[in-house]
């Protein structure tokens, strides 16, 4: 059996006559931690939502789990979590531990509803030590812990590849740091292979096994390590500030 | 007070309020969040462009404004998933053409107009048995069709992108909750009126998103003060002489200002800091 979890083969991808993805070539494999880096507008967004068919490329070929997209079925064997998860209507309602039921949603067998189901509920919402808030709405939660309960419900969906796009945008840095231990975690413990996107290359540095730089084209790949021993960042960026949290409120 | 039940058409409106009471805010509450709050409205008027149309080609009526008004729904639908436009503008487009093309075709049918109003606006006081049982299998299909779907529809409600890379056939629920919403729009506002259908698919639902905690919470609550506006509503209008329905949805206005009140006491503002 294939180790590789997703495989792209010269991937294009434009808005119209704008392209956005040229030619982009990547694979991740079984138990690795990928980011996905590059300034903003580089098409990183785009590639996650072409792996999960919310876009269809015009041209190339992507596989997940060795299968061709078209033809790939099992979903939930896929979690995400979106680019600003915690924009959402402010007065809706809904309780923490009702949002991580939604986890569940794409693995219900016809719709109903098992002890299993809890259990993964439950063990997701310990992981990620939301238990104590699961009565509370959603809206009243500060945005690492909104952050928390959208990693748990992906996580209640027991998936094997995570694929994160600028989960921590939205929360301050001591959280941020704390995040991407518990991202470890689940990696080493769980074995679940993990693709995140970010525009901050510091912040993940420690925490990813491979980078990988984009631009529309695919720029670099390797170690972290290999990245940051090369100019390729001083170019991609040029010279502007790597770091540039996105803070809802300002 | 209980003489109120004294008589058959007061008995026949508490038992038909009741139906159009939970039905109305438990698919409301998904079309309220969805910012489909006017599409009550919206398909009411639609609907009168199909008994229009219904009687230019002497086809059923009630046909005509369920298929009419359906297709009207697909429409405002597909406008708004092809994201170019948000569901209320799609909502006004179809409302003013689908009026606008019922008057036309009402006037090159040569009919009266007044009789489509009539034919479209029922009154809560005026239910016989047969509109009971008609809207009781209604509200049984769309209650039940919602029950089995409400996972779904709660995910893509809360998050559609998501909901749709997990696999969720999110057009297929899409359509499926604005075809149920024409079912249960046309059907009632034949039976009790357009004000209170649209009135309590939306007001009861406002009313609970200023207390809920949770989504079920929020459902619950919603039906707890359609009910409680809906019987206020019928035992105000009978002890004042005032219409039944603008006094139901004067009640619910009023249990709506009450739970904004509460909130306002009692529940801090979403975006106030934790403590």
């Amino acid at each position: 059996m294939s180790d590789s979890v997703v495989e792209i083969e010269n991937l294009w991808f434009s808005y119209g006559a704008e392209p956005v993805l040229e030619g982009v070539s990547l694979t991740v494999t079984r138990g690795e931690i990928l980011g996905l880096i590059g300034p903003n507008g580089s098409g990183k967004t785009t590639l996650l939502k072409v792996i999960l068919g919310l876009l269809t490329p015009q041209r190339g070929t992507i596989r997940l789990f060795g299968q061709e997209l078209r033809r790939f079925r099992e979903r939930a064997r896929v979690g995400y979590v979106r680019q600003r998860s915690w924009d959402f209507e402010r007065n809706f309602p809904a309780s923490v531990e009702e949002l991580v039921r939604l986890g569940r949603v794409p693995r219900l067998r016809w719709g109903l509803w098992s002890r299993a189901d809890t259990a993964a509920v439950e063990r997701a919402m310990r992981a990620v030590h939301i238990e104590e808030l699961r009565a509370r709405p959603i809206s009243e939660l500060s945005g690492g812990q909104q952050q928390r309960v959208f990693l748990a419900r992906v996580l209640s969906q027991e998936p094997e590849l995570l694929l994160l796009d600028e989960p921590t945008a939205a929360i301050d840095p001591a959280v941020e740091a704390e995040f991407y231990e518990l991202l470890a975690q689940l990696n080493r413990e769980q074995g679940l292979t993990i693709l995140l996107v970010s525009h901050d290359i510091e912040a993940i540095v420690k925490q990813v096994t491979k980078i990988a730089c984009l631009n529309r084209k695919l720029l670099f790949c390797g170690t972290p390590q290999e990245c940051l021993a090369s100019d390729l960042l001083e170019r991609v960026y040029a010279g502007r500030k790597l770091v540039q949290h996105q803070h809802p409120w300002g | 007070m209980f003489e109120i039940f004294e008589f058959e058409f007061m008995r026949l409106a508490f038992v038909g309020g009741t139906i159009i009471g939970v039905l109305a805010p438990t698919i409301g509450i998904f079309l309220v969040l969805r910012r489909y709050g006017l599409i009550g409205d919206g398909l009411g008027h639609i609907a009168f462009g199909g008994v229009a149309f219904g009687q230019l080609v002497r086809a059923d009526p009630t046909l005509m404004a369920l298929s009419y008004s359906a297709l009207a729904a697909l429409g405002i639908e597909r406008l708004r998933a092809k994201g170019r436009l948000g569901g209320d503008v799609a909502i006004a487009i179809f409302l003013s053409s689908g009026l606008a093309l019922g008057l036309v075709l009402a006037r090159l049918a040569r009919r009266s107009t007044d009789q489509l109003w009539g034919y479209l606006f029922g009154s809560v006081i005026a239910l016989q048995p047969s509109d009971i049982v008609q809207i009781a299998l209604i509200a049984f299909c769309v209650i039940g069709t919602l029950f089995v779907v409400r996972r779904e529809l709660f995910f893509i409600t809360f998050d559609e992108e998501t909901a749709r890379a997990s696999g969720i056939r999110v057009g297929f629920y899409n359509i499926l909750l604005v075809l149920l919403a024409a079912l249960t729009v046309v059907s009632a506002i034949q039976i009790v009126g357009l004000l209170l259908i649209s009135a309590l698919l939306v007001l009861p639902v406002a009313a609970s998103l200023q207390i809920a905690r949770s989504f079920r919470q929020a459902l619950f609550t919603a039906i707890g003060c359609s009910l409680v506006s809906v019987y206020g509503g019928l035992i105000g209008s009978y002890y004042l002489d005032t219409q039944p329905g603008p006094t139901i949805v004067l009640t619910a206005l009023l249990v709506f200002v009450l739970a904004s009140a509460v909130r306002l006491v009692w529940r801090p503002s979403p975006l106030a800091p934790l403590p």
